[in-house]
């Protein structure tokens, strides 16, 4: 396993090595650079202050010497600053992005897969009923939909019309006037939140499938949960910490509801398709006719036998999903005024800023090599079937 | 299995995301909506066209009739807060940055206003009037050996938002700051500095400018100047440069060693000389602002009048220029709102529902409403829209480096035969205004409504004929020579095998226009201009491309034929000189003149121009400019469209009638106040 591990560090640097080149010299290649996108077109500004910006941002160099150095500082954790936002870090733009897409994102990842996997392994279980014919036309009606048009017009119902959620934007800038802290700390805080419960709440159910008594098992469950929700209110409710960013943190939930119903609702088809098939697949192998043959209850059947198996793809696609979550969602966050790291990418692609978009690509880019490396070796844990050569 | 049983276990997951997602939520609402109102001084100038990048000629400063006056020391009121919508994030809240390497146009609408300057410009007839400084017009100074001199004397009561003295020193700091440290950017255009002697080029008198800016005293600023300062150089640039607090900023000056160390700072706590505040800046979201009510000249009343005159009535009162005519707004200088408060919206259409929903009361843009969403607003019943004229123009270009762009007659025959009349009526559909000149018939002190047109008011078949006779007057033969038939309106045929004067046949050629995702109205302009063109038989093929591309093949090597772009200008119409002046040659020099245009006439013109110290005269030679160029034709000028704005009728504004529109001055958070 390690031997593995080891081999595949490797073959993922090399990969990240021809990545970044690659990335380096696409975003160089595009015509015109932000400093003709920026002075360019603005006669007051003499040509002396062109060449000046130019020197600065290292312009001037050989494209050659502008990579070595680049890719040196990249690996020494510099990556550079921005050509828009100079001289401000490019880091510290990541670094000012990603909790709002993280949050955003993964709430929408959790969200979409656990409606998308439940309704799947509904309509598995009873196709040919109508049921599976009313949610599969339906939801994949919502999957082909045209995107843009489909939030705006969940934003003119929901927001304009119904004035039941805001239009747009993470925050309300009246509530946030004198806020003591910066959308950013919060946006943490509710990070750090979703993790821990997340967490518990994963181990809760890790730990509730080895009970085998299953009135125990339930009670072991709801006892949990309740005890995550108490938890809950007590530190957003009466510790000074929670209470003091309560409102806050609210007010960024608030504002997360629309864009989580929309693409939820554009996402789910898919998983639930994936679910359908697999489960489909995974009811015609012998052991899921052991199972009955055994008496077992169907609940059972479905869901510790058929269902359980029936989640290897899911798992994949979800992993994948988690690792790429950080690029956001360009329309998304477009559309929704949610300023995080996919507006980030198309922002600094267009204005050409190299620095941001390159390590805002590279992001991307090990988070997605590294989840496919997670998704390998998860393979081989949960599916025995599954050895890696030469182990 | 009971069904009870089946029903928690599928929902089982469900219910665990529903209940943190209930506990998360439950923690907060939404906030109720809060009071609103107010903001921030204008700025002179305009935006660019293309790239939204500030041309700056003149900086973001206070509005003339948003300063002058002794403090309001009783307590603020209540007031509103001015709610805006702006389309993209403003990135930083430090001015030095704004003006070099961060010159976009959402910084300049948040930052504009928190920064006096000596001389600012009125509103709406942008007539410059004194702002800090004490002589109603700038001072034309003197010679001092073999520099000049300007001495000006600052009103006395100025402060800070912080009541500390705005003084001499801090003129002076400022220009020293910015020299010391080598901003770049938009500084040198409003600090424009005098380069180091070079034998060289000791007679190129683009070496001339500021030396130095002392203060010798308290309220009395020395600029000395290597020679004499033109318009362009003093009125319309050092004389309404920012001045920035040396109580503030001086300690981080002095830790910088170089602009980027000063430009890491944040802003935020810095006193303010405007009318607003800088208060709070949240990335991605909204920047706040709140009213300054120690601003100097608050509480005045200003006039403007539409002979260009103004007049200020209050503990600074002040008269410039002729006010003999009617009055085009007269208002009380504010701030009148508590606070102004910029949400960012990146979609025009949430930012129009949000319009609509009371969210915000005016939207910021530099490209105006899209004409899609005007009815939209108007439907509201609540909002207001307005047209203004932009202050800046659509063209297309000629190389004039390279046949056949080369040959005044090729240019002037596509001239002739571009219907602008019918493009912007028949289909444009009334989107678009057809324009003849470089300078706005908006910018009304500058514009020449008189320029000559080629083949104006002409139909289209006497176009052709015009154009034909222009051509062959010039020596240009066809194979086939283009007739006008009558009976199926048109060209046929159109005409073959055209060659230049020397006999030169004519390569395919290209004109290079921006795609319809970017601007639909040139796209479209250029189909037809390049139908037309092969009427006559030019082999012209219209070039859709990225707004980069163009710019990109345009500022290198001279590799095109033809290209359409736009240009938003400033009041001062020294883009004359910088467009089409032999020694600003983009290929040569890095300059402006991308046509590469050279007129020894023009150039002459040009110098004189940037040298005048007298704004009848400058007129009368930006007119004759005008005119060459119009006969030339190294740019043919097309159109350019309204810049549409909608507001709350809850708001008022001393006049909503001026050119480039209200976001030309920011939105006027300075002086916007609330109906009666």
């Amino acid at each position: 396993m390690i031997r593995y591990i080891a081999r595949r560090t490797v073959q993922m640097f090399v990969l990240f090595i021809i990545f970044l080149t690659l990335t380096f010299l696409l975003l160089t290649a595009l015509p015109g650079d932000t400093v003709k996108q920026r002075f360019a077109t603005n006669p007051n500004i003499p040509p002396e202050a062109a060449q000046l910006a130019i020197e600065r941002l290292g312009l001037d160099k050989p494209l050659w010497e502008q990579y070595t150095s680049y890719v040196w500082n990249f690996f020494r954790g510099d990556f550079g600053f921005s050509f828009l936002q100079y001289p401000r870090p490019v880091s510290d733009i990541i670094l000012e992005r990603l909790p709002r897409t993280l949050v955003l994102f993964l709430t929408v990842l959790v969200s979409y897969y656990i409606l998308g996997f439940v309704a799947g392994k509904f309509i598995a279980w009873r196709r040919g009923r109508r049921g599976e014919h009313a949610i599969t036309i339906g939801s994949v009606f919502l999957y082909t939909v045209f995107y843009p048009w489909f939030a705006l017009m969940l934003i003119w119902f929901f927001a304009f019309y119904a004035d039941v959620v805001p239009i747009n934007k993470f925050l309300d800038p009246q509530e946030w006037v004198d806020a003591p802290f910066s959308s950013n700390h919060v946006f943490m805080v509710i990070f750090g939140v979703m993790l821990v419960s997340g967490i518990a709440a994963l181990t809760l159910w890790i730990v509730s499938r080895r009970i085998r008594d299953s009135a125990l098992r339930t009670r072991t469950v709801w006892v949990g949960y309740g005890a995550l929700a108490v938890v809950m209110l007590w530190f957003w409710y009466l510790s000074d910490f929670g209470s003091a960013r309560r409102l806050y943190a609210g007010d960024i939930l608030h504002h997360m509801i629309l864009p989580v119903v929309t693409i939820t609702l554009i996402s789910f088809a898919g998983i639930m398709l994936l679910t359908r098939s697999s489960m489909l697949e995974t009811m015609r192998e012998d052991f899921i006719l052991t199972a009955r043959a055994k008496g077992l209850a169907e609940k059972t059947v479905r869901d510790r036998h058929a269902a359980r198996t029936a989640l290897l793809p899911v798992t994949t696609s979800l992993v994948i999903a988690v690792a790429t979550v950080i690029d956001g969602g360009i329309i998304t966050e477009t559309v929704y005024s949610w300023p995080g790291m996919g507006e980030l990418l198309f922002t600094s692609v267009v204005g050409q800023d190299t620095n941001l978009a390159i390590a805002a690509f590279s992001f991307v880019g090990v988070m997605a090599m590294v989840g496919h490396l997670v998704v390998d070796i998860l393979y081989m844990f949960l599916d025995p079937r599954i050895r890696v050569t030469g182990e | 299995m009971p069904v009870r049983g089946k029903f928690q276990a599928s929902i089982r997951p469900v219910i665990a995301a529903v209940l943190l997602a209930m506990a998360a939520y439950a923690c907060g609402g939404p906030g109720s909506p809060g009071e609103t109102a107010a903001t921030t001084p204008a700025t002179t100038q305009a935006p660019a066209t293309d790239g939204q990048t500030t041309s700056t000629s003149a900086p973001p400063s206070t509005g003339a009739g948003e300063t002058s006056g002794p403090p309001d020391t009783a307590a603020p009121p209540a007031g509103f807060t001015y709610k805006v919508a702006i389309f993209s994030n403003p990135t930083t809240d430090n001015p030095w940055a704004y003006f070099d390497t961060e010159p976009d146009v959402w910084n300049q609408y948040t930052l504009a206003g928190t920064l006096p300057s000596l001389y600012g410009s009125a509103f709406p007839t942008f007539t410059i009037v004194p702002v800090l400084a004490a002589e109603v017009e700038p001072p034309q100074g003197a010679a001092d050996g073999d520099r000049w001199v300007i001495d000006v004397t600052m009103r006395p009561g100025a402060e800070w938002s912080d009541r500390t003295p705005v003084t001499a020193h801090d003129v002076a700091f400022t220009f020293n700051a910015v020299k010391d440290l080598e901003m770049g950017g938009n500084w040198l255009a409003a600090l424009p500095m005098a380069r180091p002697d070079d034998p060289q080029t000791e007679e190129d008198d683009t070496y001339d400018g500021l030396i130095s800016v002392e203060a010798l005293d308290d309220r009395t600023v020395r600029y000395t100047w290597s020679a004499r300062p033109g318009l362009a150089q003093w009125q319309f640039g050092a004389a309404q440069s920012p001045i920035f607090p040396e109580s503030f900023w001086g300690p981080h000056v002095e830790a910088a060693d170089e602009a980027a160390d000063l430009y890491a700072v944040s802003g935020i706590a810095a006193p303010s000389g405007g009318p607003m505040i800088y208060d709070r800046r949240e990335p991605g979201a909204f920047v706040r602002t709140e009213a300054n009510h120690a601003v100097f000249g608050r509480g005045d009343v200003v006039t403007s009048y539409s002979t260009g005159g103004a007049t200020s009535e209050g503990a600074a009162s002040w008269e410039v220029g002729d006010t003999s005519g009617e009055v085009l707004a007269r208002w009380t200088a504010g701030p009148h709102a508590a606070a102004a408060i910029y949400s960012v919206y990146d979609t025009q259409d949430a930012a129009v529902l949000a319009l609509r929903d009371a969210e915000v009361d005016f939207m910021l843009n530099p490209l105006g409403l899209q004409r899609g969403l005007q009815s939209t607003v108007i439907e509201a019943g609540d909002l207001d829209v307005i047209a203004n004229s932009p202050n800046g123009f659509r063209y297309v270009a000629f190389n004039t480096r390279r046949f056949p762009g080369s040959e005044p007659s090729f240019r002037q025959a596509i001239a002739c035969i571009i219907d602008k009349e019918f493009m912007a009526t028949n289909v444009l559909q009334g989107v678009a205004t057809p324009l003849n000149s470089l300078i706005p018939p908006g910018n009304t002190y500058w514009a020449n409504p008189d320029v000559f047109v080629w083949c104006g008011g002409l139909s289209m078949d006497e176009r052709v004929s015009m154009a034909v006779q222009i051509l062959k007057e010039a020596g240009w033969t066809w194979e086939v020579e283009p007739q006008w038939d009558a009976d199926n309106q048109d060209v046929i045929p159109q005409g073959e095998g055209l060659r230049g004067p020397d006999g030169t046949e004519l390569e395919p050629m290209e004109l290079l226009a921006p795609g319809p995702g970017y601007d639909p109205l040139r796209a479209t302009y250029s189909l037809f201009i390049a139908d037309w063109a092969n009427d006559l038989g030019v082999p012209l093929r219209a070039q859709p491309t990225g707004f980069s591309v163009i710019v990109d093949r345009v500022f290198g090597p001279v590799d095109w034929d033809m290209y359409m772009l736009g240009w938003s200008t400033t009041i001062f119409p020294d883009h004359l000189a910088d467009f089409f002046e032999t020694r600003a040659d983009s290929a040569t020099t890095g300059g402006f003149n991308i046509p590469g245009y050279s007129n020894p006439e023009y150039d002459r013109l040009a110098q004189d121009l940037k040298s005048s110290t007298d704004l009848e005269e400058a007129a009368g030679i930006a007119r004759r400019m005008d005119g060459i160029i119009a006969r030339d034709v190294p740019y043919v000028v097309l159109f350019d469209t309204p810049i549409l704005e909608a507001y709350r009728d809850t708001l008022a504004y001393p006049s909503t009638t001026v050119l480039n529109g209200l976001q030309g001055f920011s939105g006027l958070p300075g002086s916007v106040n609330l109906a009666e």
